[in-house]
């Protein structure tokens, strides 16, 4: 529905029988995101109409809105959602915003908003909305979104400011680290012979420790994004190898165990875990792992979009594609590549379906706001699950694109959107 | 966390953990009995019952189950589905159904298959056939309780429908003709304009549309559909079969040909046509262990050509969905994706309205996608054929929608998937 704007005051036309459904008292709260007013209600025949100034103070723009009334004394025009998408405006950039645009795939009503950090100012910000009839985001001073995704890292302080606008209606709420994964999913009994045992790097002793368990192990930045610094490490007589993938190359790095403080060269006390190395399946003789995409849908419901293998290059430590890896949709990968039957086709995407789903309530029960994550999965031969880790930093979406996958890249876009949606009170349920 | 069962001399059940209460009744499907409880955490994941148990709650050793704890304690899952009048020709069909069962691991209690007479509806007590994975032959043919859930897949009569859905948690419990339901979708879904036969009504659709089909208010499987075109100076008819149409110069004449009683009138919309096939989409809608409705396959159909409908079976094929609209069409993936997600959004609000007026989990929607993309809702099959997503040689498309009808069942009576 537009929402007409006329040469009026303070006022709101409504159609006599929206306000006899709703009971409507004579004047109510408008709500256009974080903007509100109060106008008196009038009576119109025709379509919903606001007065210019009521139109100007709450930033309505001349798009198509749906509505919520509450308790017969507050109507929302929505849904009003946000993506916080850089720290300063000067970096969405035209092409940028060419790019946001794919969030847009299924819009169909209200405002789908674009902005930055540095522009928020209390209830209304500058940024850009998506305008359906030129298919593209018009920069505009604009409400504050009832929800926001957010795309960067935040401080402490910076949390705290948008917490305090939209309360827990942002998400990602944290960007966990890999032993903060570790952590938090393996107090759940169920989970924890799912998760490989890992420790925070302080020294070499912890390392001997951990390959003298394990055999094979791996050390990865906590903080660490597409597989860059991800060492495989075994013992040998007398040294220790650590394998890795560097500008596009496989290298192998020998260290002696008398020479223990080599290993900080490679492997910094703090920002470094290690990982149990588990003996997971391969495809001839290259790694391979599941990227399993999950967000929540509009009526907040956690969804397995669907699951890309990342096959490593030849003799690679590392899965992903930007180390030069290839991606596969992950029923014909296992079904034309590994040769794997249907039926076991189908029972292992239950399995890794089932386990991601319980991933993610379980950090819903923590408390966290998630919407959308990157969950990496790997399989050993028996087909056992294990959590590789989880991306929770804006993972990657393209993942799909590489497996030739348009619409799951879609899906994927056009849910996070939803979950905005729900989270603005325009969900199922 | 799943447990054996095992049965002893004592009066009481012997728990491997503690609970409030020293007496609690226990539930296996539509039995219970009041039993005294103690508790040795040795026990681990093994329970152990009175004897007397077994015969009284009806419970099968050797398989492991769940137990939620609550005012009682309630052992399961215990799912039931109704696939068969006979139980006889059921027994001979056993290996059709083998796929409800992959994903038993995941659940464990008992599923199983029955037909209409083995109800005993005095006793409260079901005669089928379980699924033991312990035993080579698969299946066991044995009584059992009335189960929490049951999943019908064939026609039952009034009373019998009752009866179960008194005594259980029962799906696919309502059965609705064309008529009611397109009463029930009208005001909120596009669907094409239908009213019931009789000249004044067909008069006023031909002169609406020009085009109509004829369809028996419950029929199935696209069998009694007319198509009538009204041109200047005549009607035409053509049956589904028909090679060509048979003109008439009133529609008296027309109407006298064929005994159209309890058909419906529907505004024949224009699909969009491939090398002159009429295509239409069918729909999978189910409900699975989030226990919301979602969509779970495509399936486009294409009919014969020149024909009058989607009927693919045949001299018609079918397609995957992208195959169809990207690939066939041309369309881009952009346009396709939205297409898709409107297709989604229509059925899940025909879903919605379903369950206003019974208990649904699984549905196989027509749609038909018009040549300026517009989507009408045409019917909705309640007993739609699991089997079509086999034409396109997808396995796991199949496996998927039996799963999903499974997970269901476990979710809806409380118990877990792991």
């Amino acid at each position: 529905m537009k929402l007409k704007i006329i040469q009026d005051k303070g006022c709101i036309y409504l159609p006599e029988e929206i306000q006899e459904k709703y009971n409507l008292n004579k004047e109510i709260k408008i709500c256009h995101g974080k903007l509100t007013s109060r106008a008196i209600i009038k009576s119109t025949k025709e379509e919903l109409a606001i007065s210019q100034d009521l139109a100007d103070l709450l930033k309505i723009k001349e798009v198509d809105y749906d509505f919520k009334i509450i308790n017969s004394e507050m109507i929302i025009l929505g849904p009003v959602v946000g993506i916080l998408a850089k720290r300063n405006f000067s970096a969405l950039t035209l092409k940028f915003l060419s790019r946001m645009e794919r969030f847009a795939i299924n819009y169909t009503k209200g405002l789908l908003i674009v902005f930055s950090l540095d522009k928020i100012k209390d209830s209304s910000v500058r940024g850009y909305y998506f305008n359906p009839e030129k298919s593209k985001f018009e920069e505009a001073e604009l409400p504050f979104p009832l929800s926001v995704y957010r795309r960067i890292g935040l401080s402490l302080f910076e949390k705290n400011m948008l917490q305090y606008i939209i309360g827990k209606s942002y998400f990602n709420s944290h960007f966990l680290n890999k032993y903060e994964v570790y952590k938090l999913l393996s107090q759940f009994e169920d989970l924890k012979a799912h998760i490989p045992y890992t420790i925070l790097y302080k020294n070499p002793s912890d390392l001997f420790e951990m390959i003298d368990k394990f055999k094979i192990i791996y050390a990865k930045p906590i903080l660490g994004l597409q597989g860059r610094k991800v060492y495989k490490i075994s013992k040998e007589e007398g040294y220790i190898k650590l394998r890795f993938r560097e500008e596009g190359l496989n290298k192998t790095a020998i260290i002696n165990i008398h020479q223990a403080d080599v290993i900080d060269e490679y492997i910094k006390s703090g920002n470094f875990i290690l990982q149990q190395g588990i003996d997971l399946i391969e495809y001839e003789g290259r790694s391979l792992d599941l990227r399993c995409i999950m967000t929540k849908d509009r009526s907040n419901t956690w969804i397995l979009n669907g699951i890309v293998v990342r096959l490593a290059p030849q003799g690679s430590v590392v899965t992903n594609v930007s180390s030069g890896g290839e991606a596969y949709m992950f029923e014909d990968f296992f079904i034309n590549n590994m040769g794997f039957l249907d039926v076991y086709t189908f029972l292992l995407k239950e399995k890794i379906d089932i386990f991601c789903r319980r991933i993610c309530d379980c950090l819903d029960n923590l408390g966290y706001n998630m919407g959308y994550l990157g969950i990496d999965i790997g399989v050993d031969k028996y087909h056992n699950v294990f959590l590789i880790e989880i991306n929770s930093r804006d993972p990657d979406a393209t993942i799909a694109l590489d497996a030739q996958n348009t619409l799951l890249y879609y899906d994927t876009k056009a849910n996070i959107v939803d979950y905005l949606n729900y989270l603005s009170g325009f969900g199922d349920g | 966390m799943i447990y054996r069962i095992e049965f002893n001399e004592d009066r009481y059940a012997l728990l491997p953990f503690k609970i409030d209460s020293i007496e609690k009744n226990i539930y296996f499907g539509s039995k219970n009995v009041k039993v005294k409880l103690r508790w040795d955490e040795k026990l681990k994941n093994k329970i152990i019952f009175p004897k007397s148990l077994k015969e009284e709650l009806l419970i099968k050793e050797k398989l492991l189950y769940q137990i939620i704890i609550g005012d009682s304690i309630k052992i399961g899952p215990l799912i039931g589905i109704l696939v068969d009048k006979r139980t006889e020709t059921l027994k001979d069909n056993l290996d059709d159904y083998i796929s409800y069962f992959l994903l038993y691991s995941r659940f464990h209690g008992v599923v199983f298959l029955f037909a209409l007479d083995g109800i005993d509806f005095k006793k409260g007590t079901v005669t089928g056939f379980y699924f033991n994975p312990f035993s080579d032959n698969n299946f066991i043919y044995d009584t059992l309780p009335l189960p929490y859930f049951v999943f019908r897949r064939i026609g039952l009569n009034e009373n019998q429908r009752k009866y179960l859905l008194n005594n259980t948690l029962l799906y696919n419990s309502y059965y609705f003709d064309k008529w009611e339901f397109y009463n029930l979708i009208k005001d909120k879904v596009n669907t094409p304009e239908t009213k019931m036969y009789n000249k004044e009504n067909l008069q006023f659709m031909l002169n609406q549309y020009k085009e109509v089909f004829l369809k028996k208010q419950n029929g199935s499987m696209g069998i009694d559909i007319y198509k009538i075109i009204k041109s200047q100076e005549e009607y035409m008819l053509k049956g589904k079969f028909d090679k060509s149409y048979s003109a008439y110069k009133s529609l008296d004449d027309l109407m006298k040909t064929l005994n159209f009683k309890n058909y419906l009138i529907q505004r024949a919309v224009k699909p969009i046509k491939d090398e002159n096939r009429c295509s239409d989409i069918r729909v999978v809608m189910q409900k699975d262990d989030t226990l919301k409705w979602k969509l779970t396959y495509m399936i486009v159909c294409l009919g014969k050509r020149d024909g009058i409908c989607s009927n693919y079976q045949r001299f018609g094929y079918t397609l995957k969905f992208e195959e169809f609209f990207a690939d066939k069409l041309g369309l881009g993936y952009d346009k396709v994706f939205r297409i898709k997600k409107a297709i989604e959004e229509e059925c899940k609000k025909v879903c919605n309205l379903m369950d206003t007026i019974g208990n649904f989990c699984d549905v196989g929607i027509d749609v038909i996608v018009d040549e300026d993309y517009n989507i009408w809702i045409i019917e909705a099959n309640k007993r739609h054929d699991h089997r079509m997503v086999l034409s396109l040689n997808d396995k796991i498309g199949y496996y998927q929608i039996k799963g999903n009808l499974i997970k269901f069942g476990v979710k809806k009576s409380g118990f877990e998937l792991f």
